[in-house]
Order: structure tokens, then C-alpha cells, then sequence
């Protein structure tokens, strides 16, 4: 059979499809219904809130910015969770609730980028936060020892990201196309670290405006670090079989997905 | 001299990640106002060159693309897919996958929407849209609450209010049930005579092609094969088979009976065709005798494995779905089940493999109460492959899915593996083994899931509606796999509206209508008892209609089912 085209060879530029940040429109669409699907679903508790619960769309964030990119992927979260207050309040993380979504998005999307230097965007916006949220807690009477036991796993994300071997072993796994444990454990890497930053993105506007008081910070130590320990790997399990599907699907691959 | 409307030169195009082009060096003219149909079998590249049409391909999923496709003036590669769509109507085959709104009048004024269309417009178009496919009054239903055939018109009608130069519809007809199917086809027909839409209809059905259709196309392996007007396309029955296109019945059965003899003319394609050529049918007819031998199957044993008794069955919104229905299912019985949507035909086999559980009466599977069984110990005796095959896909694999239910059951793996290789190979599947079972086609997918359910080797198969979506070799292949377990001893059961494809495979043809049973007999008799089938909505098969219509005592007397048989009977010595 003739491998030889009659036919002119077109340039496919993209522009047929509406995109957002290389992704097409529909994808964004899917993942922010998704967001705000997810809202109606109370994952954890809120201390100190009338009964709130912490919204189970905060484990898939991460993976929305690794499908969508470090544009589009931000664009969904927070659209999503603002669609995701609307509809269901209960679960809403109050007015700044959407950067939350916004930085774990962008924050994994850029870290898992093929440009080398990508991290270090969102690494050093978290390393700023977390400096000001030092001062921001102390300044409120919070002793150093207890706002790192709060903030610990956003040290640790920093820490991780900022090795070189870590982010080269996730790195190749996540391009080497394999399934299985490893490219779970390499989800999980900077699912963890997006998952921090948005928390740490969360905490700065949230604590300017309505402080936690000096009684509820004991309490949140081991419930922050279980959280964002379990929301991640909840994250990446969804992930693995999403990824699963769109590598073995011929639907086209947003442009700045780390997939 | 008609407005041409659609120009493909030289399409040639390759998915990502894909070594084989879908389509090669196509090229094709429409004109305004033709009804084009466009057939083939699976994978010949129909869905693609549809998606061609509205910039779908390759806008959307990439690959290499070759050629050009122009809807009038607008190039599909220059102009965004948004764009096409005010121009390019399509209606999917999969009716449940294409419908997302709440109610029959936002779903007709979703796509208005999105092109944003002032509202006074919308909701003109979307009258206009619902009274053309005769939705009106149905305003305010939910999608899902309309039958089959009106959920498909539901999805022509907001393709339709875009007012498209072009209506695309890709297997509509391929999930309905016969009057369903013949709904789509009437109200397309009119559209395109009185309203003067150009359609291009992907299809299998070759009866209503043949009536409807002003050019077919054929597809194979991605080449345009041939492109004429049905008189013509249907007339080389063996080039057809080829490329697995099933030629209309009466074509199939004159072409058998002059094979080899000259035949004054083309052969006819359609029925009324057929009836006209009274005179040659005749003078074979006196030649030939009218006992056609036709060979019946292995013999089965009496032990009864399926029995109901006086079963009835409502749904908890209060839809009666079986009214008293009492039947026996033997050993070794090859079984069809017919009869229209909504006829009891699903509600009764979830019965057999305990999915439900009778209101009234009682289901026996190999003598033992269904309702004293757990689901999975019925499921490793009674393999069920129900009609949506993504009720049934639960891994990320094909190879994982055929061996899913084994590895739950605790088989030792190198016997799953072996059980898989060999499911695999009877579903012509090993070339798909690796891909996720998702991104495989409708038709595929069910193959995964009988190969899923083969694997566990049960002694009743029950397949509801397994060739739906199918082409004609697929649908052969998945009915003779069940003819040779049948002949391996299995009980099988199929549920259908296919009942064209019946004949040399079921031995027993249960009609089902409104939930009772309407009559229990060989499947010659079944299908020749029109009446009872018409009570039911089912079309008989063209070549009983032929025979019927002919008026000929003794042809109707030996009951031909097939153009085999209509041949020899017409033929025979």
C-alpha cells in the first residue's frame, strides 16, 4: 500500500478549536465541572467553622494543572471552586478559597514542565509566602516552633522540589510513558508539592483577613499533615487511571500537559 | 446545475500516535440538496471522514492531515470548528452520549447558545427545530425519558436549528429498533426533499440506502472504493462482500437465483423493484420445485436450565415491564428474543442472571430460585453481555478487562493469560489488546466485553442486542462465534432487532410485546407471523415482506428465510 500522500501536507495550527494556554476549551470545561462537582463532597473537617467541610475538589487540583498546563489548569480550579461556593456552600473555604485550587494547579503544572527551569516560578512564590506567613503568625503571637509544626509540610514540599534528583526522577518517569507504582510515586512527588502550595497560597490572604486564634493552631498540626499527605495520594490514584486513558486514547493532548 | 457544497481533494489523514492512515487520497463532490450515503465496514474511516467535515479532524485530536476539505467556501483546516458548526450539523451514533440537557428544548437550544444567538432567535429555531421533527409538545420532557427513536430525532432537531448547509448523521439509526430506525430514516428523507438539506448518512442499513439514497459511497481500509447511485452500487453483490457492505435481501436473492443464467435487466434493489420483476421470479419458480431443503441444527436435550413462571415485574416508578410471562429455556436451545423497545426483552434476561428480582412469580435458573443465588456464583454459569458495553468495562486495558472477572475469581494466571490469548484471538481482538478499552469504537468495546465474558466459559450465554453498531461482518462474526458454542453444547440466548441476521443461527424466536409474551415458536414460523411481529413494532425481514407481497401460494409455502434459500427454492430441480 502507497505510503505517499496526494494530497498538500497541512500545518495543524490550533487555531480550529478554541483553546486556553494550549488546551482546547471543552477540556477546560470538563475539569471545572469536575471542580465544582467535587465541592458537594466533604472530605475533611474545618476547625473552628460552623460545621464546614473541607471540599474533596482540593485533591485533584494537582492533577488539573498536569492535564491542562500552568494556564488553563489554574483557569479550571478556580473557576471551578467558584462555581463549586456557589453551589455548594458548605464545603466553600471562604473568599480566597479559589487560590487555593489556582496555586496547587499552576504550581504542579509548572514543575512537571519540560523547561528545566519552570520550578523554580512557583518555588520561590511558595518559599516567599511561606516567609511572610512566618511573620504573619509571629507577629500574632504564634511562638516559631508552632508555626513550623503547622506549616511542616510546606517546608517539606520545598525541600523536596528543590533537589535536583527528585524532580530528574519524577521528571523521567513522567515522560518515560510507563504505568504502575513508579509513575505513582512520581505523581505523588509534586502532587504533594501542589498540594502544599495551594495551602500555603490559601493560608497568607486568609490569615490577613480573619487570623486563627493561638488555640486552634495545636489542634491543626496533625490534621495538616494528614490531610495534606492523604489529598494528594488521593489525587494521584484518580490520576493514574486518568492518565491511564489519555495516553491510550487518540484525543489530542493539550500543549503545555505534562502527561 | 446544482450548488456543489462539499469538495474533498485528496484527504489523507493519520490519528496521533497511529501508524495507519485512516483515510487515503480521498476525494468526493456534493451537491445541494443530495442524500449521500456513505458505507463500509468497521474501520473503513466513515466516523473520521464524518469528523473531517466539521474540522473535528483534525482541530481536535491532531495528526497528520493531507488534502482539503471545503464546506462552500470555508476550508475545514483554515476555520475553527465553531465556525464549521454553523455550517456542518452532526448527529452521533450514540444517542446517550450526545444529549446533556435537562429537557427536549434546552438540548435543540444548547448549540444556538454557544454560537450566541439572541434569544428571540433561539427560541424561534427551536420551535421551528421541534416542530420539523414532530417534538412538539415534548418541551419539557427529560431526554431520557423519550424512546429511541425520538431521543435520535431529538438530536437531528438541534443539529437542524443551526439551519446547516450540510447534515452529517453517523450511524443514527444503528442503536434504534426498527420503527425507531424507520422514524430517522422518513424524517431525514424529508428534510432533505422538502426542506432541500444536503445529508450525508453513514449507515448499514442497505434496504432503506437503497430506497433513500440518491449516491452511496463505499469506504474501505480509508480508499473511496466506489461512489453510485444505489441501482448501481448494489448490483456486484461479491465486490460488496468484500468489502463487508450486505446487499439488500431481494438483491442478495436474485442475484443467487440467475446466478450463472442471464437476468433481463439489473437486478432490482428495492422491494417494490422486486415485485416488479413478477415475470422472471415466475418462470423460475415453474422450473424449480418449492421444497427447499433447509438444514436445522444440532439436536438439544430436554433438561430444562432457564424456567419462569407467571413472572411479573415493575420498576419502582410503577412501569409494569413483564405481565405473567412464563417460559422455558432448554438445554442446548439456541434462543431469540424480539420485539420493540421497551417490549420487556431486557427486564426479562436481567432475570436470568439475577440482576433483578420478580415482583411476582418465579425465575429458575438450572432448578434453583434466582433470589437463592448471589449475582456472581449465577455469573460463572450464565455469562451476560448486556447492551451497553461500558456497564461492563471496568479496567485500562482490553487484555485486563478479558481477564478481570477470571483474577477476581482466583484463577492461577498463567490460566487466565492462556483464557485471555485465546478469547482474544475468537474476537479478533490482538491487535487492540494493549489500548484502554475507552478509546476503542461502540463496536469494539462490545466485542471486549463478549471476550471478557468467554473467558469464563459459561453454559448459558445471553447476549442483549450484540450487534448494535455493528457492521455486517462484525455482526456475523459475533453471531457465528455464538453458532459454534451453540454447537459446543452452550444454551445461547440473544436479544435483537436484527431480525434479518437471525436466520441460520436462532432455532427459536420468542416475540415479546408490552411486556407479555406474544408468541413462542421455530424461528420459520416466528418470522413469517407478520402480524404477530407488526403487534409488536418489528419489521419482518425484506425477503419475507418479498414473499408475502409476491402472492405466490407456493413460494409462500416453503418459507425461504434467506436469498439462499428464496434461490434454491426458486431454482431447485
Amino acid at each position: 500500500m502507497s505510503t505517499v500522500q496526494r494530497g498538500t501536507r497541512r500545518q495543524i495550527t490550533g487555531g480550529g478549536g478554541a483553546k486556553i494556554g494550549g488546551a482546547p476549551i471543552s477540556y477546560v470545561a470538563v475539569f471545572t465541572a469536575i471542580v465544582a462537582a467535587l465541592a458537594f463532597i466533604p472530605a475533611s473537617i474545618v476547625i473552628g467553622s460552623a460545621g464546614g467541610g473541607w471540599p474533596l475538589h482540593d485533591a485533584i487540583h494537582p492533577l488539573v494543572g498536569l492535564v491542562l498546563g500552568p494556564i488553563a489548569g489554574p483557569i479550571a480550579s478556580i473557576v471551578g471552586i467558584l462555581i463549586g461556593n456557589a453551589i455548594a456552600p458548605y464545603t466553600s473555604l471562604g473568599p480566597w478559597s479559589f487560590v487555593m485550587g489556582g496555586m496547587s494547579a499552576f504550581a504542579v503544572a509548572m514543575v512537571t514542565q519540560k523547561n528545566r527551569s519552570a520550578w523554580l516560578l512557583p518555588w520561590v512564590i511558595v518559599a516567599a509566602l511561606h516567609v511572610v506567613y512566618y511573620f504573619q503568625a509571629t507577629n500574632f503571637g504564634i511562638s516559631p516552633g508552632m508555626w513550623f509544626s503547622n506549616a511542616f509540610a510546606v517546608t517539606l514540599g520545598l525541600i523536596l522540589i528543590a533537589i535536583p534528583t527528585v524532580r530528574k526522577f519524577y521528571t523521567t518517569h513522567l515522560r518515560d510513558q510507563s504505568l504502575g507504582w513508579r509513575l505513582g510515586v512520581a505523581l505523588y512527588i509534586p502532587f504533594f508539592f501542589g498540594s502544599v502550595a495551594g495551602m500555603q497560597a490559601l493560608w497568607v490572604p486568609s490569615f490577613a483577613t480573619n487570623p486563627w486564634p493561638a488555640e486552634v493552631w495545636p489542634v491543626l498540626v496533625p490534621i495538616i499533615l494528614l490531610e495534606r499527605t492523604i489529598f494528594p495520594l488521593i489525587g494521584t490514584l484518580i490520576a493514574l487511571g486518568v492518565i491511564a486513558g489519555l495516553r491510550r486514547s487518540s484525543i489530542a493532548k493539550p500543549d503545555m500537559a505534562s502527561y | 446545475m446544482s450548488k456543489q457544497i462539499l469538495s474533498i481533494e485528496d484527504l489523507s489523514y493519520r490519528y496521533p500516535k497511529t501508524a495507519e492512515f485512516s483515510l487515503h487520497d480521498v476525494s468526493l463532490r456534493i451537491s445541494e440538496g443530495e442524500f449521500v450515503a456513505v458505507m463500509g465496514s468497521t474501520g473503513a474511516g466513515k466516523t473520521t471522514l464524518c469528523l473531517a467535515l466539521n474540522g473535528i479532524v483534525p482541530h481536535f485530536y491532531g495528526g497528520d492531515f493531507f488534502g482539503s476539505v471545503r464546506v462552500g467556501a470555508m476550508d475545514t483546516v483554515d476555520h475553527p470548528t465553531h465556525e464549521l458548526a454553523r455550517q456542518v450539523g452532526m448527529v452521533f451514533q450514540d444517542i446517550d452520549m450526545q444529549l446533556t440537557a435537562p429537557t427536549v428544548a434546552s438540548e435543540v437550544a444548547f448549540p444556538l447558545e454557544n454560537l450566541c444567538f439572541p434569544v428571540d432567535e433561539i427560541n424561534r429555531r427551536v420551535s421551528a427545530a421541534l416542530e420539523a421533527l414532530r417534538l412538539k409538545g415534548l418541551e419539557e420532557k427529560h431526554p431520557h425519558q423519550l424512546s429511541g427513536g425520538q431521543k435520535q430525532r431529538l438530536a437531528i432537531a438541534a443539529a437542524l436549528a443551526i439551519r446547516p448547509t450540510l447534515l452529517v448523521l453517523d450511524e443514527p439509526t444503528s442503536q434504534l429498533d426498527p420503527v425507531g430506525a424507520e422514524e430517522v430514516f422518513r424524517v431525514t428523507r424529508r428534510l432533505n426533499q422538502d426542506h432541500g438539506i444536503t445529508v450525508i448518512m453513514v449507515s448499514h442499513a442497505s434496504e432503506e440506502l437503497a430506497e433513500y439514497a440518491d449516491r452511496i459511497v463505499l469506504l474501505s481500509r480509508g480508499r473511496l472504493e466506489a461512489d453510485k447511485p444505489p441501482s448501481d452500487f448494489f448490483q456486484d453483490i461479491d465486490f460488496l462482500l468484500e468489502h463487508g457492505v450486505r446487499p439488500p435481501a431481494v438483491t442478495a436473492a436474485f442475484s443467487c437465483a440467475f446466478r450463472g443464467s442471464s437476468f433481463p435487466g439489473r437486478y432490482p434493489v428495492t422491494l417494490a423493484e422486486a415485485l416488479e420483476q413478477r415475470a422472471s421470479v415466475l418462470s423460475k419458480l415453474e422450473a424449480g420445485s418449492t421444497s427447499a431443503s433447509i438444514a436445522d441444527g444440532p439436536v438439544h436435550s430436554d433438561e430444562i436450565v432457564i424456567r419462569t413462571r407467571d413472572l411479573h415485574f415493575s420498576y419502582e416508578d410503577g412501569t409494569e415491564a413483564l405481565r405473567g410471562l412464563s417460559v422455558d429455556i432448554r438445554r442446548g436451545d439456541y434462543v431469540a428474543i424480539v420485539g420493540q423497545n421497551g417490549a420487556g426483552k431486557s427486564t426479562l434476561i436481567r432475570h436470568f442472571v439475577g440482576l433483578l428480582n420478580p415482583s411476582s412469580g418465579a425465575v429458575e435458573v438450572f432448578d434453583r430460585n434466582t433470589q437463592d443465588y448471589d449475582v456472581s456464583t449465577i455469573a460463572q454459569r450464565v455469562g451476560y453481555v448486556s447492551q451497553n458495553p461500558d456497564n461492563q468495562i471496568f479496567t485500562d486495558s482490553v487484555r485486563s478487562e478479558v481477564g478481570y472477572a477470571l483474577l477476581r475469581l482466583g484463577m492461577p494466571k498463567d490460566q487466565v493469560a492462556a483464557r485471555v490469548e485465546q478469547s482474544l484471538e475468537e474476537l479478533d481482538l490482538g491487535d487492540v489488546a494493549g489500548m484502554h478499552p475507552v478509546t476503542l469504537s461502540k463496536a469494539d468495546r462490545s466485542r471486549v466485553v463478549i471476550a471478557a465474558i468467554l473467558a469464563m466459559k459459561p453454559e448459558i450465554l445471553i447476549f442483549d442486542e450484540p450487534t448494535t453498531g455493528q457492521d455486517y461482518q462484525g455482526s456475523k462474526a459475533i453471531l457465528e462465534l455464538t453458532r459454534e458454542l451453540w454447537r459446543a453444547g452452550k444454551t445461547i440466548i440473544v436479544v435483537t432487532h436484527h431480525l434479518y441476521l437471525l436466520p441460520g443461527f436462532a432455532e427459536r424466536l420468542l416475540v415479546m410485546g408490552k411486556g407479555r409474551l406474544l408468541s413462542d415458536s421455530n424461528l420459520r414460523s416466528g418470522l413469517y407471523a407478520t402480524a404477530t411481529l407488526e403487534e409488536t413494532y418489528l419489521n419482518p425481514p425484506q425477503l419475507v415482506r418479498f414473499v408475502e407481497s409476491f402472492g405466490d401460494e407456493a413460494l409462500e409455502k416453503s418459507q425461504p428465510l434467506t436469498p439462499d434459500e428464496l434461490a434454491l427454492t426458486m431454482a431447485a430441480d
